[in-house]
Order: C-alpha cells, then sequence, then structure tokens
C-alpha cells in the first residue's frame, strides 16, 4: 500500500493549493494525479443526491403537512391533503389501477400490453434503441449491446429511449425486461466500423469516469473529453463520449464510450487515455472494479477486467489517476 | 539405464530450475504403457514437465509420456502458471500488457487486471468455463538494469530490457547461475523501437546533423539557429533505460555526455508531451513514444539523412534503433510462458506491436523503386574509390530483386552477430524450412565501410555474406536445398547507407541484405 500513502501525501498538497485559490494538477504520481474535491465525477455524485432527495421531502411533509394545517385554524370540513404531489399521484394510481389478476394483458391506462424493441442507426455510429413496454411503467431493464451492459428504467408510460454507440456494423442490443422477458432486435449500422471505441463500465456506487486529451489537450480544454465535456459526433471535431446507465443502487450497471472517428487518422498524434475513480464515503477502503473494453489487434473489442484497492475515508474527495489501463490512441499518418 | 529407456523424456537433467519451486513430495511415475516406473521425491511441476529426485539422480519427465500416483502428485488441472516479468517500463506499462491481453483472447481466456501500485500490477487470466485459473503474471515496471537485479535474484522470471545486457550483468547472472545472458539464446527481441529527436509544432527545425544534435544534448549549443531563442532540453530521469540508450547508442560515439541541464520526467509519453507545448523545446524520446511531438529527420556529417522509418527500422539502417529485448534465464519457465514467447513470434503477435506505436519485426520486401534514396547515395560516391561500373553492376545484378527487411549486422565489426540479426538468422530459417522461399533464389549481399582500398572491402564483404548464408544454412535443418537456391555477393563501399565519418556510421555500414528474386 506504499502507493496510496504517497497519492495521499500528493493529495493533501492538492487541497491545499486549490484551498488557496489555484487549481493545481499534478501530473507526474502515480495512479498521478490526485484532485481536490468538487472538481469531476459529479454525475455520479448527483445520483447519490437525487436518492437523498426524493426521501427526504416525503418524510418531512408527512411530519409537517398535519401540523402546519392545525395551525390554519379550526376548519375542520377541509380534508387533510398532503402537498407531496408525487405521493398523491401515486394514491391516485393504486386506487385506479386495475387488479393485477384481472386481466393481465391491459395495463394500469386499460390499453393491451405490448413490448416492442426498435433500433434505427444514425450517424456518427450510432443506434437509438427505443423500448416501448406499456406494462412496466417505470421498471428497470437492463441494455445489453455486444459487451456494453447497462441499466435504464422505463417512463411513466413505459417508454425507454437511448442513443448507443455501435460496437460492431451488425448491431444486435438485447433489453432484459424486469419479468426476465427478453426482447432482441438487429440493425445495420455502415458507419460503425468507422469509429475506434474504448469504454468503461462499472457497477454500483462507483464514481468513475473515462477521460481523453485529444493532441495535448489539457485537463478542462475543448479537447479533453469526459462526462462533464461529452461532445457529440454531429460535432465532427474529434471524439465523443456516451454516458449510459441511468439505474439507482448497488446493482446498477453504467457505461462511459469514447467514439474516435477513423477517418481522422490523418492526423498524427495520440489522444491520450485515463480511468479517474474518486474515493468517495461509499467507496473509500473499498475495492473499486471495472471492465474496459478497447481495439484488439484484430478490430474487435477485447475486455479486461480492473481491480485496485482504494485508498482509507480520510482520502474521500481525492481521486486516483489511472494513465497507463487504457491505451493510448496513437495515430501515425502514413 | 533408466535413462536410456526413457529416452527422449529424459533431458536436461542438469537444468536448474528456479522460481516455484514446491516442496519435495513423494511419487512414482509410471510410462503409459506401464514398462517402466521410478519412484522419488517431486522437486518440480511446470504445467508440462516433471522433475523428480530418484535413486539414479535427477530426471525431467514429460507430463505427457507418464501417469503421476503418490501423495506429491500434482492437480493437472489445478496447475496455475506463475511468472514474473520485472524491467523497463518502456515494455511493461503498454506493449507486455497488451501483447498479454491478446493472447490470452486468442486462447479465449479472461483478463483480469490487478492495480498494485503505479508500477506493478498482475494478470490474472481465466477459464471461465473450466472455472479456474490458466496463469497469473506479475508485471514490475522499474527500470532495466533493475529487472536484471530481479533476475539475479530470482525475484522475476523475465527481464524487460530497452538495451542489450551490460558485462556486469552478464558477470552476475553467470555467478547465480543463469547462464550467459549475451547467448542469442537468452534473449528474444519483441519489438523494434529507435531513439529520435522531437520538437514542438511550430518549431522550424525539421532535420539536423548528428553531430550538432549531440552538441545541444551535452549542452554545448544552447541556441537555436537563427533568432528563435534558447534550446530547452526535456529528458527522463537518470538511470531509465531509454536515457541510457541516449548516451550509448548516441553521444558515447561522438564522445559527448548527457547534460544535466535538462527538465526531468519520468516516462518518455510525459517527454513527448512536454515538448509538444513548447516551440523552443527538444528532447530525445523512443519513435514509438513520440506523442504529439514531431520527429527531427537526422543527418549524417556527409548529408546523408537518416529516416526513422518502418523500414528503416526493420533493416537496421537507422543508426539508433532500439531493439525491445526479453531476457530468460537458463532454467525451464512454465509452459504458459514459453507458448506465449513462442506467440510473440506470431504474425497476430506482430499487429498487437504496431498498435501499439513500435515497429514490428515481420519481414517485409522493398523493390527497387523504393529504395531511391540508397541509390542516389551509390551515385553519389560512384567514380571515387567506388568504380562507375561496379555500381552498374549492382544495378544490374539486382535489379530485378527485391530487398528483404531481414538485414545482418557485426558487433563491433567482429564475426559476432548483433542481437536483431541473430534473431533473423533463426527466423529466416524457419522460413526456409517451411518453404516459403521455394523456387526463389536468396542472394546474402555483403556490403562494407569505407575504410581501406575497394578490392579488399569487396573481397570483405563476399566472406561476410558466405558467413551468413552459413549461419542461415546450418540453422534450416530441414530446408530442402534443391528447392531453392542461396547465393551471395560483395559490393564493398557501394551502397553506402550512412557517413563513414563516424563508428555509427561505419558499423551501419558494414553489413549483409539479403535480396530475393523468383527462379521462375
Amino acid at each position: 500500500m506504499q502507493f496510496a500513502k504517497q497519492s495521499l501525501s500528493i493529495a493533501a498538497a492538492c487541497v491545499i493549493a486549490v484551498g488557496a485559490g489555484h487549481f493545481v494538477q499534478n501530473k507526474d504520481m502515480y495512479l498521478g494525479t490526485t484532485r481536490a474535491t468538487a472538481a469531476p465525477l459529479q454525475p455520479v455524485v448527483a445520483v447519490t443526491d437525487t436518492f437523498v432527495n426524493t426521501i427526504q421531502p416525503l418524510s418531512a411533509t408527512t411530519d409537517d403537512a398535519p401540523t402546519s394545517l392545525v395551525r390554519l385554524g379550526e376548519m375542520p370540513s377541509l380534508p387533510t391533503i398532503s402537498m407531496d404531489l408525487t405521493a398523491r399521484v401515486n394514491s391516485d394510481h393504486d386506487r385506479l389501477t386495475l387488479p393485477a389478476s384481472a386481466n393481465p394483458a391491459i395495463n394500469e391506462y386499460g390499453l393491451p400490453c405490448e413490448a416492442k424493441l426498435t433500433l434505427t442507426p444514425e450517424t456518427g455510429g450510432l443506434v437509438a434503441v427505443s423500448l416501448i413496454a406499456s406494462c412496466l411503467i417505470d421498471s428497470p431493464v437492463t441494455l445489453q449491446h455486444d459487451k456494453l451492459v447497462f441499466s435504464a428504467r422505463t417512463d411513466h408510460i413505459g417508454r425507454l429511449d437511448v442513443t448507443i454507440p455501435a460496437m460492431d456494423g451488425e448491431a444486435t442490443v438485447t433489453a432484459v425486461l424486469d419479468t426476465g422477458d427478453t426482447l432482441s432486435a438487429m440493425t445495420s449500422v455502415p458507419d460503425a466500423t468507422d469509429y475506434d471505441r474504448i469504454a468503461l463500465q462499472w457497477v454500483g456506487d462507483q464514481a468513475m469516469g473515462l477521460h481523453a486529451f485529444e493532441f495535448g489537450a489539457a485537463f478542462g480544454d475543448t479537447g479533453h473529453v469526459w462526462a462533464e465535456n461529452p461532445r457529440s459526433a454531429s460535432a465532427h471535431s474529434g471524439g465523443f463520449l456516451t454516458r449510459l446507465g441511468t439505474g439507482i443502487g448497488p446493482a446498477a450497471q453504467f457505461a462511459e464510450v469514447y467514439s474516435f472517428p477513423k477517418a481522422q487518422e490523418h492526423l498524427n498524434g495520440v489522444v491520450r487515455m485515463s480511468v479517474e475513480v474518486a474515493v468517495t464515503e461509499r467507496t473509500c477502503g473499498a475495492q473499486a472494479s471495472a471492465e474496459i473494453l478497447q481495439p484488439g489487434a484484430n478490430g474487435n473489442s477485447q475486455a479486461t477486467d480492473i481491480v485496485l484497492d482504494l485508498p482509507g475515508c480520510d482520502a474521500v474527495g481525492e481521486f486516483l489517476v489511472l494513465k497507463n489501463i487504457v491505451r493510448d490512441l496513437k495515430l501515425a499518418a502514413n | 539405464m533408466i535413462k536410456h529407456l526413457f529416452g527422449a523424456a529424459v533431458f536436461a537433467a542438469t537444468l536448474c530450475f528456479g522460481a516455484g519451486q514446491s516442496v519435495a513430495q513423494d511419487v512414482t511415475l509410471t510410462s503409459r504403457d506401464g514398462s517402466i516406473q521410478v519412484s522419488g521425491a517431486l522437486t518440480s511441476f511446470d504445467g508440462e514437465f516433471y522433475r523428480i529426485e530418484t535413486e539414479y539422480g535427477q530426471l525431467v519427465l514429460d507430463g505427457q509420456g507418464v501417469v503421476c500416483a503418490g501423495p506429491g502428485c500434482p492437480d493437472l488441472e489445478a496447475y496455475v502458471a506463475e511468472f514474473t516479468l520485472s524491467g523497463d517500463p518502456k515494455l511493461g506499462r503498454l506493449l507486455i500488457p497488451a501483447l498479454l491481453e491478446s493472447y490470452a483472447d486468442r486462447r479465449g481466456l479472461a483478463v483480469t487486471r490487478i492495480v498494485e501500485g503505479a508500477d506493478a500490477f498482475r494478470l490474472i487470466l481465466r477459464d471461465e468455463n473450466a472455472g479456474r485459473d490458466v496463469a497469473r503474471i506479475e508485471v514490475r515496471q522499474n527500470s532495466t538494469a533493475e529487472g536484471f537485479a530481479d533476475l539475479v535474484t530470482g525475484e522475476a522470471d523475465i527481464t524487460m530490457a530497452a538495451r542489450p545486457v551490460r558485462g556486469d550483468e552478464v558477470t552476475l547472472g553467470q555467478t547465480a547461475g543463469l547462464g550467459d545472458l549475451s547467448d542469442p539464446g537468452r534473449s528474444r527481441v519483441v519489438a523494434l523501437d529507435a531513439v529520435i529527436p522531437v520538437v514542438a509544432l511550430g518549431n522550424p527545425v525539421t532535420s539536423m546533423q548528428v553531430e550538432d544534435l549531440g552538441a545541444i544534448l551535452s549542452g554545448a549549443v544552447t541556441e537555436w539557429p537563427g533568432e528563435q531563442g534558447s534550446v530547452v532540453l526535456h529528458g527522463l530521469e537518470n538511470g531509465t533505460g531509454p536515457r541510457q540508450a541516449v548516451q550509448d547508442g548516441l553521444l558515447a560515439s561522438l564522445g559527448l555526455t548527457l547534460s544535466d541541464d535538462m527538465r526531468r520526467h519520468n516516462s518518455d509519453a510525459e517527454v513527448a508531451d512536454a515538448v509538444a507545448q513548447d516551440v523552443n523545446a527538444l528532447a530525445v524520446v523512443g519513435l514509438s513514444e513520440r506523442g504529439n511531438a514531431l520527429p527531427v529527420t537526422l543527418r549524417g556529417g556527409c548529408g546523408i539523412p537518416l529516416p526513422a522509418t518502418r523500414h528503416s527500422l526493420k533493416t537496421g539502417d537507422y543508426p539508433f534503433t532500439a531493439p525491445m529485448f526479453l531476457y530468460l534465464p537458463e532454467r525451464r519457465l512454465p509452459l504458459f510462458a514459453r507458448e506465449f514467447l513462442r506467440y510473440l513470434r506470431s504474425p497476430a503477435a506482430q499487429l498487437v506491436i504496431r498498435r501499439a506505436g513500435f515497429v514490428d519485426q515481420s519481414r517485409e520486401e522493398i523493390g527497387i523503386a523504393n529504395q531511391g534514396l540508397r541509390l542516389a547515395n551509390a551515385i553519389g560516391i560512384a567514380g571515387g574509390d567506388v568504380p562507375l561500373d561496379q555500381v552498374q553492376g549492382l544495378l544490374a545484378d539486382l535489379g530485378d530483386a527485391r530487398r528483404l527487411t531481414t538485414t545482418f549486422r557485426f558487433e563491433g565489426g567482429q564475426s559476432r552477430l548483433e542481437p536483431q540479426s541473430a534473431g533473423n538468422v533463426i527466423s529466416l530459417a524457419r522460413d526456409l524450412e517451411s518453404g516459403l522461399y521455394d523456387d526463389q533464389e536468396l542472394i546474402f549481399v555483403g556490403f562494407s565501410d569505407g575504410e581501406g582500398g575497394w578490392e579488399v572491402n569487396k573481397r570483405l564483404s563476399q566472406t561476410r555474406a558466405e558467413a551468413v548464408r552459413e549461419a542461415v544454412r546450418t540453422a534450416a535443418l530441414t530446408a530442402d536445398p534443391s528447392r531453392l537456391r542461396l547465393s551471395v555477393a560483395g559490393y564493398g563501399e557501394a551502397l553506402p547507407i550512412a557517413c563513414d565519418d563516424t563508428d555509427w556510421g561505419k558499423r551501419v555500414n558494414r553489413r549483409v541484405e539479403v535480396w530475393v528474386r523468383d527462379l521462375r
């Protein structure tokens, strides 16, 4: 664990520097850089926040609302109402929904149950995935494509729309529904092979992300492509990042895919790739694990599982930067 | 008696085993037909061979040929190959893991990489179907020197080296019972890299004489030409293999030492990234890690340009070519490790090496049309020491042939082949055996440096060509000589690649090329 100590001492220096109002990026050491709090990887932290937020108002209203209503005066004719809209809507749903046994092939709106998965190729080697599961409202779905796997949810009418990068010219997508049923669809994505794809995927509350530094870009530059600066395929200015996964909880699966157009390989130089792992209250002292997908020699994607021990909880808010886990994209004009 | 009966199954009984020794336990090994049996204490099993201490002495038996019984028998299914590679980060960071992952992929094994720190990781290769680990490989990135130290102390099984083994390391290795590490059989050239100068985009310098580069690197010259400003030197920390390669391969021949006044970095990649951001910066890095910096083409003192290209690295014509080595101890490595080493020579591995930014060693043919620079060099000196009709004769002889990238060079002008060339003998011999050059003529064409008279040089170059042909013939035991023709020629200094005014220039010029021509 010598390295952890080493990185922590640097991290401390960084915290002081940031405190003094400077943004310090320490490039040289292990797991190279550790940066202080707040900066990247907020998406996952944000998920935690939402999680907490949705719980707190609920408990708060049930406690507070009646009290304040009593204080409003002696108005016994008025019914006690909850101020929480979601709770009210849900309770309406409970009342309005037909008993499940009545007719399993009809959903709560009286529409016949159907489940359908449609794929539409889009430019940028992308595939628009559209799932309709009219009897699975706000329900978890696992989407699989090639070696990519991530969690998503259907919305209030049982719909799920997500755009994913095609890892193969003949793209097959499988949706595993909450019922255990699976739906598969296939489509041709002719320009899928025009891109090099590098993916990072993980399970649960780990805070990590893929970073691409294109042609000498520094942290925060336009050419630094990551979750906070994902760019898009239509920008036609280098690579772009797709973040996948909207699930919550310890079993939710997430993926980040960096796509770089091979057509731009007349460029000479290198796209440096790294993985950042944040030490959070949920992950400190634990083992971090993830899977890397990157192009192998024959062009097919190659999978490697990564395992590392995260520093203890006095390092919460710091980051480990893994520079040599993902191979840099080296572009050499011939 | 027993030894005789076991025939081929018993061999190398004196080979010493190192890492992964197990405690001696009693076993009985019986040949498959049941006719022969030996008992003794099992000292090791490597996934393929048993080493057993018997009343007849130490025996090594092929696991395929015998059945093991007794409490000491290893669980054949549970055997996990464990070995450690230690040495230069240039290999350990990218190339070796890429090759191991790709090899695992070919064998259908799942890969888990356990990050153990900035400079170490373990790869666990697992057969998911059988539900068991097949290999656990530790990779330590420190330096070439520490890689050799780990090999000597038994802490590593394979050394990753960014330079050839040094004399003192050979001595230590011999003392430790590793055998002669300078023997060609103890090393493998995995990939080729080269030491090249780089600058930032926007720096007007695109080409520079080797002597001028030396002057800048040694600190004798500190200004760019014109009004451009002061040179900002970048380089690696002391003691790293690539830094040593710059010193040994480039500066030593000019009698210079590397300046201490430079910005230090931990890896070639960081050096290149720093250079790319400063228009006044200069550094010497590996071609594989030039990053976003731009290469500067070197020129010899007589003006001959020395481009660092895939072809010029494969042929060794680029004088600062730096092969990347694996050094192996004189002991049997686990079967999985030996199979991995074999895979390194395969076409599939060459693709991985290329993708990693290194130059692979697959043989290529270069037609005469793509040798304009060399021919220009030849014409440049024709009429001096070299009679014009000799150059014309060379063109007439080889005009319908193609040069192979396989080229042979000798250490310090002696008869001993350089490491890259020694590997070339083996690989060319394999291809002769496989019939790849059936119905073709291979011409071993010797060249010399420009020292001495034309007649002497022509004879000398022809003698060297004959020596290389002999070496290849000897190594290609099973090749059918009636199916192809192996001829020799010598052209003295007629086709120079570099200037003859320096030691490295002469070294590059003294060579035996191989050309191929269809016989029908």
